[in-house]
């Protein structure tokens, strides 16, 4: 939610460099002038952010890990200080960090913009960094008369591809001791990618100065939990209710990407009206919309075994496993289909195993 | 008894007199009227504009004295030296403007025919329907200038559209001694009158029905249309397009809608801003509607996506105003 009324104030555009072979530094080429952007062009820009940060895997709430003199922080506040000279001299600060933090000779130069404004209903101050990748691209134009292709080459922030990676240091309170009442939030698209360390460490942490949240596997508990909540809850049939704590435990236990959100889970296994519902219910929890480090440590025994009750006659345990496989099946349904009478709905376990112990 | 000369000296005199209480009638009953039946505009509820007429000097010395009238007054008893016409839809319209009438607090109404007494009184005819009534100042006042004497009359008409349209077919004709009527025309007249007469009655029948299927919608509409300006500080503007996405979004707006509208607006009170400041530029921003699209997309921003009548570029501004990604 803090992304909503997101205003752009000041925006300033320097252009940083991929090292060569030699692995020296180039000097990024600073901005002369701050942007004037139309209003279309405003709007444009702002959908780029709240696209990237709004509840997306790869948007995550990070811990600010340094915040010293020579912090992105520190800059951040100081610029958001600034007069718009100072603003435009200050943030070429940030373009010369991103160049030292950018070690490998095989990370991409591009555009470094430096932007601040105010976020959320209270219009909390914030300092945003958006480092995008140069792309190529067509463009047809009508040249009077006669209609021509032509090859646009260093454009960037485009819509689908999402080459670029947002950093945002949101000031939501203000404190005498950094980094107290900041929020930290940054999007990179490959910052689920298993090899993360080289693609998106260099600016979550080198540049940006932060870090994963520790708070993974409490948050991760969290989550299954509320899900679970959730679905006994809703109003779906019993049948798809199994499906979605199937989903669930599969989700949580096996999918390999670190991070993942709410909405990734809800797009991927819930019906569209209930996803809605599941937002909804999830906001009025607390939980985070934003990535949640995927840490299972809490949640040992509950995945392990899945409890199965019956009124009060009866209980059943199987393991997530054996439920996905199908070496054991849970179906329900009216009586008559079990050899029953009547409509009540009766269930119908099969084991494909002897039993082999009783407790 | 009056001569001509005396007649026509009186009536110099007072004509503009005349001319204005009509005008000041015609004011009265079209804002009274107005604020009835909003949202709806005046200029739709009413099928033809209102428009006070003064009888001209000619036809009105030939109706005192010459139309074997025998007027033993025919100053005073010349109840439509000015007059106005209402027509209006269905005869539930009709009897809305007489209420207007009744209730007025310019004048003293007196009903000189009712279509629906006419009716009862004579079942077997079909003939010339409409309400008329005349309107009589209380007491002398003064209205753009002009001085109004008491007891001035004006005759007001109302109609539906059809009787509209059968007195303008007959009225210049059948009642014109110039016209002979024959059986045969007083026949046709009268078929086309019983005819009108049983159309009028379906037409009410289905404007019912259609009104008792919008009024949750009506009442939506209403809603929407204060808490805009209230909430932006502009007049909203109503029309197709608001129309159109209420009708798309309502089902967003569960029972409780203006409560928990009030309590959501609450938390995003710089909503108002924005949308003052692109009403200027975008149509979009200036419908009431806009609220609601604000509001479905704000709780269930999957389902306001499905099968939206807004692009997505015009959606995406308002996903980006309260920080929702429009395809996560």
């Amino acid at each position: 939610m803090i992304l909503e009324n997101l205003q752009v104030r000041r925006v300033a555009v320097h252009e940083v460099f991929r090292r060569k072979a030699d692995k020296r530094p180039i000097t990024p080429a600073y901005a002369r002038q701050l942007e004037l952007l139309s209003d279309e062009a405003t709007q444009e820009f702002r959908a780029r952010i709240t696209e990237a940060l709004s509840a997306q895997a790869k948007s995550v709430q990070m811990d600010i890990i340094a915040f010293g003199a020579d912090s992105h922080l520190a800059d951040a506040e100081s610029l958001l200080a600034a007069d718009d000279t100072e603003f435009l001299h200050r943030s070429q600060g940030c373009a010369d960090r991103l160049t030292r933090a950018q070690l490998q000779p095989g990370l991409p130069g591009g555009m470094l913009i430096v932007f601040d404004g105010t976020v959320g209903a209270h219009d909390a101050p914030f300092l945003g960094v958006i480092k995008a990748e140069m792309q190529s691209g067509f463009q047809r134009q009508d040249d009077g008369g006669s209609t021509i292709t032509q090859l646009l080459k260093d454009i960037f922030l485009t819509k689908a591809t999402r080459l670029y990676k947002v950093g945002m240091m949101v000031q939501e309170s203000v404190s005498a001791k950094r980094p107290d009442g900041w929020t930290a939030l940054v999007f990179d698209n490959n910052i689920t990618q298993s090899h993360r360390e080289a693609a998106a460490q260099y600016f979550f942490e080198g540049f940006l100065g932060c870090a994963f949240r520790g708070d993974g596997a409490y948050e991760t508990a969290r989550f299954f939990d509320l899900t679970r909540e959730f679905v006994a809850r809703s109003n779906l049939p019993t049948e798809e209710k199994r499906d979605v704590n199937d989903a669930l435990y599969t989700y949580i236990k096996t999918e390999k990407s670190p991070t993942f959100t709410a909405d990734e889970f809800a797009e991927k296994y819930l019906p569209k009206p209930t996803q809605d519902l599941f937002r909804n219910f999830l906001e009025a929890k607390h939980f985070p919309r934003r990535g949640i480090v995927r840490d299972t440590s809490r949640l040992g025994a509950k995945l392990r075994r899945r409890r199965f009750k019956f009124g009060s006659a009866a209980e059943f345990f199987a393991s997530p496993e054996a439920l996905s496989q199908r070496k054991v099946e849970i179906e329900t349904g009216p009586a008559q289909k079990f050899g029953g009478d009547g409509d009540e709905i009766w269930t119908r376990i099969v084991v494909h195993q002897s039993v082999t112990e009783e407790r | 008894m009056i001569t001509e000369d005396e007649f026509l000296e009186r009536w110099r005199r007072e004509e503009q007199s005349y001319a204005a209480w009509g005008r000041y009638v015609a004011h009265e009953l079209r804002s009274a009227i107005a604020s009835r039946v909003s949202p709806t505009k005046l200029e739709m509820f009413l099928k033809i504009p209102v428009q006070p007429r003064v009888k001209n000097t000619e036809s009105l010395l030939q109706k005192a004295f010459h139309r074997k009238k025998d007027y033993p007054n025919p100053y005073e008893q010349i109840e439509d030296k000015v007059g106005l016409r209402f027509v209006v839809l269905v005869e539930d319209d009709v009897r809305t403007i007489e209420e207007e009438v009744e209730s007025g607090t310019g004048w003293t109404a007196q009903k000189a025919k009712d279509f629906e007494e006419d009716r009862e009184q004579r079942p077997y005819e079909f003939d010339y329907q409409s309400l008329h009534y005349v309107l009589r100042s209380k007491d002398e006042f003064t209205f753009e200038g002009e001085r109004i004497l008491a007891d001035m009359p004006c005759e007001v008409q109302v109609r539906t559209l059809l009787q509209h349209a059968y007195s303008e077919l007959t009225h210049d004709t059948i009642y014109k001694p110039s016209v002979t009527a024959t059986p045969a025309l007083k026949r046709a007249a009268a078929k086309s009158m019983a005819l009108i007469e049983a159309t009028d009655g379906f037409f009410t029948e289905v404007s019912r029905t259609i009104g008792g299927m919008l009024a949750p919608d009506r009442a939506l509409t209403g809603f929407l249309a204060e808490r805009y300006s209230q909430f932006v500080g502009l007049e909203g503007v109503g029309g197709p397009l608001n129309k159109l996405l209420i009708d798309h979004y309502k089902h967003f707006a569960g029972d409780h809608f203006s409560r928990e509208l009030e309590m959501w607006l609450s938390h995003k009170p710089f909503l108002g801003r924005l949308i003052h400041g692109r009403a200027s530029s975008n149509s979009l921003y200036r419908v009431p509607a806009i609220l609601l699209i604000y509001y479905a997309v704000g709780n269930n921003p999957k389902m306001a996506l499905q099968d939206s009548p807004l692009s997505d570029e015009e959606l995406e501004p308002i996903y980006s105003d309260l920080g929702e990604a429009i395809h996560g």
